[in-house]
């Protein structure tokens, strides 16, 4: 009956805004502070202000040089663009492979003399020469690549060098030539290299965009790329990686060597002539484009599109400079200051920027908690006894912080650990423990499938189901990216509790969108609402979030009606209703408010009603920590976190409550010898299963009879007629 | 010092009267397990013991209105019951001299029977420490002539400075004011001319002359904890109680005004984020991350909320020896120290109510 009811929730629409529980100003939801972290750390942000900046300059001298805008103007300025474009792009390569190439310039002069004296000293037809001259680039390149890569000698001076020697060789093939040089020759390849056009576009850039585009996609989306990029940030942890880090630095000098020649061709078939000086002086405006296009003269950060802005950044300026009549001395001058420039910003940028992204991270949000109930007090339900002292402990001192646990058909205990495992205790004899799977995560909250299989949230990875042979499977561990948030936040960070609703979807809390169950402090401190709610349909594997805005949304358990589920929320002391279906479906009702402790799992009790346990419980100065966001955001910044003010953790209990919120009876130990904080418990034969988040075992406590009810509340609500193949028939 | 003077001096030498990192424990305050491993003397229930004295080879603790004379054998007489609560003891030439809240300076008998010394309305209330001069003048410490003796933390959360050393002339019984505008003075101990006095909210300890008691030298500044009474070795080295450790959240809190005033407002005292002198109810009882029981264990280095601690001195001011109890264990907030005989020292740890005795160390 149950089934068919809920077998339509497959469109649930927009998730429920739990962000009114919270009981602050609907400004309070935006956190400026914490905008500009999120923006701070994306990746793109990197680049962003140098060339941000980069374009304004250009912008400035374009609007104060207007005649740079005309067409004979614009044109040269987009060749420029391109022949200087093919060396910002080799120098991008070097750059982000950690090395540095200064003999870029002089591989232009000889590929351009070499490719001249071919073409009319020579004869050579066009396409050979062509192949001939890359090959030469590539050669020249190979050499620095050579003794940089394998030899191990420095880039800066080594390139330096090799720039001089090829500036020689250079001049020596120029003086031996010249004479040949003046011979006419015409070619309609070679016209059309130099002054041709396509679509409209002069031939260097329609060849430089492709190179663009390609060398962007290489350096961005390509394992060599990659590796380029793992190189120069770190070598050594490149090696340790497996990275083949020689190759890689061989092969960008190889690859600026063709880059480079390339210009040189063209250079050469646009002016027709050739000096010993071609090419002298581009190693400082290629360098300067690409430090003003963001990429870091310290290795393994830039992109080559980002390049390509500074380039035309540059040849703006070159352009507008000319036009003003300026000395070309100027002109370099003007490109080397704004080359130093640059890259002391891309060094204090590099710098600060994370920085401050951290420092803005964490943004308190002040919280007004209601009146706090004195658990000491004699006449209070909550009254601190010493029941749970008697529980009998399972897999004492091998068990390493359990926070949830799960009892199958045949009375067999499967529980977490911190170290990524599962336990599994016999029935018969508890000291038989074993590993029975290994998450690889943080274990927190358990429960049965339909089928019999273990479900397990596990912090840092998702929602894993566990069949009977121990495997271990991830099911759930990303859900669509919130459209209006900077912040990522497909993830699913820190999965904490989770039930089985009566169609078989499975309904799990996500405590923090933004951190995971490791730095859970950091939530401890913020109190935002950063949890969310989710249901994994198993028809269709999907993933969608059904709570948004929710403050520490932990334990999470299907009502006895099979129509609603029970979210606890740890940050504002409550438990709330969210009809699942029914009427009401999609509704958020209040169950328990203002508890005196912080709220972790919820399950069912064998009489109709529920158990939860707190993971601590409130105190005055945690209260007041909570009303003061200056307090808390101090804390954060001037103390280590061991110093940090929170909820007392070190004690807490297990309360019954009904359907309609009222607390029925509480469970303590007062020696806090044995169990200080509770996190789970889940009812078996008579039995409560305690279960602790610090704690050394799992306590096996025998309830009162009067405590005791007829319901399996290892069954999900609604299902009780498939009690043949239900909970853990196979394991 | 005036506020203005002292925001100049703290802008111009940052750190020079208040420093905001709090030393280690480390050199001659090396954390042990020394107090928790002492022979427990005598316990009391009532966690109240507050200061002892040794007078005609007995020992005589104060333990709320009472005074009592405590044995080896764990056996506690009360030799007297006062009107008021005794906040400090001294061996006065074969009696007890006792400061009692609301009543001013009694003379006890070891054998029975007191009478009222001194009423002057000066040290009625607040006197933290007494120590007799050498022509038997007593010179004492009033906490705060406002907070009362009992009211370190109230004093602690306000910046109260009204603290003053006193003395008062034995022949006449006329008090004489020696300093004003001290943060809470909580020890002194007297030598010939010489005393010791030691500055709570300060966290330090000044030497001077009864001749000159304005002018002091700093003997130990930046204490890592709020030192308590002073009590002289024979060669020249001192022992001094150190009841409470400083906690960087208490630091934090203290500067946050805003938070400070709604704590004191709304906050029951004893649950306040201030150092207490042992565990009162920890199910109410702030709680740091680093407090946390994991495992079943408190780590011995958590941030401690209460700590027992006693350092020795030598004539140079070192801190050569001291003894601990670490936030695992309960023999904390020492007050009061005596020294029976040769390297034994008998310690009041007010926290566990317990009063232990070890041998100093010497090397």
């Amino acid at each position: 009956m149950a089934q068919s009811k809920t077998a339509g929730l497959g469109k649930w629409g927009r998730p429920v805004d739990a962000f009114g529980l919270t009981g602050r100003p609907t400004l309070a939801r935006f956190s400026p502070m914490r905008t500009v972290s999120d923006v701070l750390s994306k990746q793109w942000m990197e680049g962003a202000v140098p060339v941000f900046l980069a374009v304004v300059i250009s912008l400035g001298f374009a609007l104060s040089t207007p005649e740079i805008l005309q067409s004979g103007d614009r044109d040269l300025i987009l060749r420029n663009f391109a022949e200087l474009g093919f060396l910002a792009v080799a120098l991008t390569i070097v750059l982000v492979g950690g090395g540095i190439d200064l003999s870029v310039g002089s591989i232009v002069g000889m590929s351009s003399i070499s490719s001249l004296v071919m073409f009319r000293a020579y004869d050579w037809p066009v396409p050979v020469i062509l192949v001939v001259v890359v090959i030469l680039g590539a050669a020249f390149g190979a050499i620095n690549g050579f003794l940089i890569a394998v030899v191990k000698t420095r880039p800066f001076i080594t390139t330096l060098v090799t720039a001089v020697a090829l500036r020689a060789v250079v001049t020596v093939v120029q003086t031996h030539n010249a004479p040949d040089l003046v011979m006419p020759r015409t070619d309609s390849i070679w016209t059309f290299l130099g002054n041709g056009t396509v679509a409209g576009m002069h031939t260097s850039v329609a060849i430089f965009i492709p190179v663009v585009i390609i060398a962007h996609i290489g350096m961005s989306r390509v394992r060599w790329g990659w590796w380029t990029v793992a190189v120069g940030s770190d070598r050594r942890s490149a090696r340790r990686n497996g990275v083949p880090t020689t190759r890689v630095t061989f092969a960008t000098y190889v690859a600026s060597g063709v880059l480079c020649s390339i210009a040189g061709v063209l250079l050469a078939a646009r002016q027709g002539s050739t000096s010993a000086l071609t090419g002298d002086g581009f190693e400082i405006a290629a360098l300067t484009a690409v430090v003003l296009g963001g990429v870091s003269l310290t290795g393994g950060r830039g992109s080559v599109a980002r390049a390509a802005v500074g380039v035309m950044v540059v040849a703006i300026i070159q352009q507008a400079l000319i036009r003003r009549g300026a000395e070309s001395a100027w002109s370099t001058f003007i490109l080397a200051a704004a080359l130093l420039s640059f890259s002391v910003l891309d060094l204090k940028w590099g710098k600060y920027r994370t920085r401050i992204a951290d420092k803005l991270e964490v943004d308190p949000l002040r919280l007004e908690p209601g009146p706090l109930l004195d658990v000491t007090d004699e006449n209070s339900i909550w009254r601190v006894n010493n029941h749970l002292t008697t529980a009998e402990p399972i897999g004492l001192g091998r068990i390493e912080g359990a926070e949830d646990c799960a009892v199958d058909h045949d009375g067999n205990l499967y529980c977490g650990d911190r170290r990524g495992w599962i336990w599994r205790f016999d029935a018969g004899d508890t000291t038989r423990g074993q590993i029975f799977a290994r998450t690889g995560g943080s274990p927190l909250g358990h429960a049965w499938d339909l089928n019999g299989d273990l479900l397990v949230c596990v912090g840092g990875i998702g929602l894993c189901r566990i069949t009977p042979d121990g495997t271990s499977t991830p099911i759930a561990v990303q859900t669509r990216r919130s459209r209006n948030k900077i912040f990522d936040d497909s993830a699913i960070r820190f999965a904490d509790d989770l039930d089985v609703g009566p169609d078989g979807a499975i309904y799990f809390s996500d405590a923090s969108s933004r951190i995971d169950s490791a730095s859970y402090h950091v939530e401890m401190a913020e109190f935002r609402p950063n949890g969310r709610v989710f249901r994994y349909d198993p028809s269709n594997g999907s993933v969608e979030q059904i709570v948004k805005n929710h403050l520490m949304a932990n334990g999470i358990t299907t009502a006895h009606d099979g129509q609603s589920i029970l979210i606890a929320s740890s940050g504002l002391f409550r438990v709330d209703r969210l009809w699942i279906s029914g009427p009401k479906q999609g509704q958020l009702e209040p169950v328990l408010e203002n508890l005196p402790g912080l709220p972790d799992n919820i399950n069912r009790a064998s009489d109709g009603n529920y158990w939860m346990s707190f993971v601590g419980m409130r105190t005055p100065i945690s209260d007041l920590f909570l009303r003061h966001r200056n307090l808390r955001l101090r804390m954060t910044k001037e103390l280590p976190v061991d110093d940090w003010i929170v909820p007392q953790w070190n004690v807490s209990c297990v309360v019954k409550f009904t359907d309609d919120g009222m607390i029925l009876s509480s469970y303590w130990d007062g020696t806090l010898e044995r169990h200080p904080m509770v996190t789970s418990m889940k009812e078996f034969d008579g039995h409560l299963y305690i279960a602790g988040l610090q704690n050394n075992r799992i306590g096996r406590y025998k309830l009162p009879e009067h405590e005791i009810g007829t319901l399996d509340p290892m069954l999900t609500p609604g299902r009780l007629a498939d009690r043949g193949h239900a909970v853990g028939s196979q394991a | 010092m005036s506020r203005l003077v002292r925001s100049l001096v703290e802008f111009i030498r940052p750190g020079t009267l208040h420093s905001p990192s709090i030393p280690p424990l480390e050199a001659g305050l090396r954390p042990n397990t020394r107090l928790e491993t002492a022979a427990v003397l005598a316990r009391s229930e009532r966690h109240c013991l507050d200061d002892i004295v040794l007078a005609e080879g007995r020992l005589f603790v104060s333990a709320g209105t009472t005074v009592l004379e405590v044995q080896d054998d764990d056996t506690q007489y009360a030799i007297a019951e006062l009107s008021g609560d005794v906040t400090a003891l001294a061996a006065a030439n074969g009696r007890i001299m006792a400061a009692v809240d609301g009543v001013g300076l009694v003379a006890i008998n070891p054998s029975g029977g007191f009478e009222t010394w001194c009423s002057d309305p000066l040290v009625r209330r607040g006197v933290t420490a007494i120590a007799l001069a050498t022509d038997d003048a007593p010179v004492l410490t009033i906490g705060s002539t406002s907070a009362g003796a009992d009211g370190w933390t109230r004093s602690l959360v306000s910046d109260d400075r009204s603290g003053l050393l006193l003395r008062v002339d034995p022949s006449t019984g006329k008090v004489e004011t020696l300093d004003t505008g001290l943060a809470w003075p909580s020890g002194v101990t007297v030598a010939g001319e010489e005393f010791l006095i030691s500055l709570s909210h300060d966290h330090r300890i000044e030497r001077g002359t009864l001749a000159q008691p304005r002018r002091r030298s700093v003997l130990r500044a930046n204490l890592p904890g709020y030192p308590g009474r002073i009590v002289a070795l024979d060669d020249g080295g001192w022992w001094v109680a150190v009841p409470y450790l400083r906690n960087r959240a208490t630091e934090l809190i203290l500067t946050e005004t805003e938070a400070l005033a709604d704590m004191v407002r709304s906050v029951p005292e004893e649950l306040w984020l201030t150092p207490t002198h042992g565990v009162t109810n920890v199910y109410r009882e702030p709680l740091q991350v680093g407090q946390l029981r994991v495992m079943g264990i408190v780590k011995p280095w958590a941030p401690p909320r209460s700590y027992g601690l006693a350092f020795r001195l030598d004539a140079d001011g070192l801190i050569v020896e001291s003894v601990h109890s670490r936030p695992d264990g309960d023999v904390h907030g020492v007050t009061g120290i005596a020294l029976p005989g040769r390297s034994t020292l008998v310690l009041v740890a007010r926290g566990s109510g317990k009063i232990v005795t070890l041998e100093e160390h010497h090397d």
